[in-house]
């Protein structure tokens, strides 16, 4: 079964085009995703892991087990800094 | 009943006591535009006998000058107690109630009544502005960075104050609309600028000196914003301007507007500041222990010319 994430209650997200700033506004701390980042970002409360590797295959030139990798990595990341929460 | 013109917006103020009123003309009363909106906020007075305050656990939030507890149900948000707060409804036809008689209530009144404009689509920003030319430049920044000093150096040589502390900022257009009464001087940075103060009438409050603008004749013409820039102190002698990255930018407004209480405010406000950096790069102004002069550059950018340069030791410093 797939599993799905949502944002953080409270996360501030601004997108400047190419990157997105993502602010914690208890800690203050600040955090960017570059182009990959910012396409998983986006389309990992729909599709999970699994679709948002997809979508960066289509639009990035890696391959489908990279991205996977990408994916993963990143949701990781994210949860670890509370930047994200599973549903 | 008391009519207020928030930007265009219309505020209405039923019930109120005569320090409340009063308190509302020093702090909310400017009159930018002619015309208010027919979709006016209305806020009532009410006796806090028929407040039914939510039992949720309160949350806390901070701003400068201390603590507010707040019960977010978004969008309606409850500031204060059962005793003294404020209730703001924010969807809809937005509405304030207010009851009780505390000395905290100004700042939770101040605190909705900024919710109320972050969700009309505007930002505020603490910043000292100056204009040049009907080109505004703000310097914001922590608080002892140099806001008040870079402001009157600014003065000092010819440009004219917009505001030291705080301003509303029309992200869509830029336009900066004044929202402070007057300079706050500290006693060395009256020492060194008094001469442009001179002998007008000056309250003590908290160790600085306040004067009036109007006591001034200071009336820089509202303008749109051309220049920002974070002010960070230098222990050099030489003032200089840095660029900083688009994230460091972000993260500077964020930090200069304040973190918006509702979901429809941050929404504005994540919208706002993308665009605001599409038409303005801040920059970083280190300032140095060395007096300097700001000019404009070539292509109307602001550029310091330290000391140096009124010696004739160096040529203007264009950063």
């Amino acid at each position: 079964m797939t599993t799905h994430y949502k944002p953080a209650t409270d996360l501030i997200e601004t997108d400047l085009g190419t990157e997105l700033a993502l602010l914690n506004p208890t800690t203050q701390a600040m955090f960017s995703l570059n182009k990959t980042g910012r396409l998983i970002w986006q389309v990992l409360p729909q599709l999970g892991i699994g679709g948002a590797a997809q979508a960066v295959v289509k639009q990035f030139d890696v391959s489908p087990k990279q991205a996977e990798q990408e994916a993963k990595g990143l949701v990781e990341s994210l949860l670890e800094s509370g930047l994200l929460e599973p549903v | 009943m008391t009519h207020f013109d928030l930007l265009g917006y219309g505020l209405e103020v039923e019930g109120a006591s005569p320090s409340l009123v009063a308190w509302l003309e020093d702090y909310w009363g400017f009159s930018h535009i002619e015309v208010p909106s027919s979709a006016a906020v209305k806020l009532h007075v009410v006796a806090s006998e028929t407040i039914t305050f939510p039992p949720d656990k309160p949350s806390t939030l901070n701003f400068p000058e201390g603590t507010v507890t707040c019960v977010n149900r978004d969008p309606i948000i409850w500031l204060g107690n059962a005793t003294c707060g404020v209730h703001l409804k924010l969807e809809g036809a937005v509405t304030l109630e207010v009851w009780g008689d505390d000395p905290g209530l100004f700042a939770m009144l101040h605190m909705a009544l900024t919710e109320v404009l972050r969700v009309k689509g505007l930002l505020p920003l603490h910043a000292a502005v100056v204009v040049e030319n009907e080109r505004a430049t703000a310097f914001l920044g922590a608080s002892g960075s140099g806001k008040t000093t870079t402001l009157l150096t600014a003065v000092d040589q010819g440009w004219q104050a917009l505001c030291e502390d705080f301003v509303w900022l029309e992200p869509a257009t830029l336009q900066l609309y004044r929202w402070d009464r007057g300079l706050r001087l500290l006693p060395d940075t009256y020492e060194r600028f008094g001469h442009l103060v001179g002998d007008v009438p000056a309250v003590q409050a908290a160790g600085k000196r306040f004067v009036r603008y109007r006591d001034l004749g200071w009336t820089a013409p509202e303008s749109s914003l051309s220049e920002l820039f974070w002010l960070r102190r230098n222990n050099v002698k030489n003032t200089e301007r840095q660029t900083m990255t688009n994230l460091e930018a972000t993260r500077l407004l964020w930090e200069a507007t304040g973190v918006p209480i509702s979901r429809l405010a941050r929404e504005n406000a994540s919208r706002s500041i993308p665009n605001i950096l599409t038409q303005i790069n801040p920059n970083y102004l280190l300032v140095g222990t060395a007096p300097f002069k700001l000019v404009r550059g070539g292509e109307n950018s602001l550029c310091i010319d330290d000391a140096r340069a009124n010696h004739q030791i160096s040529p203007e410093v264009s950063l």
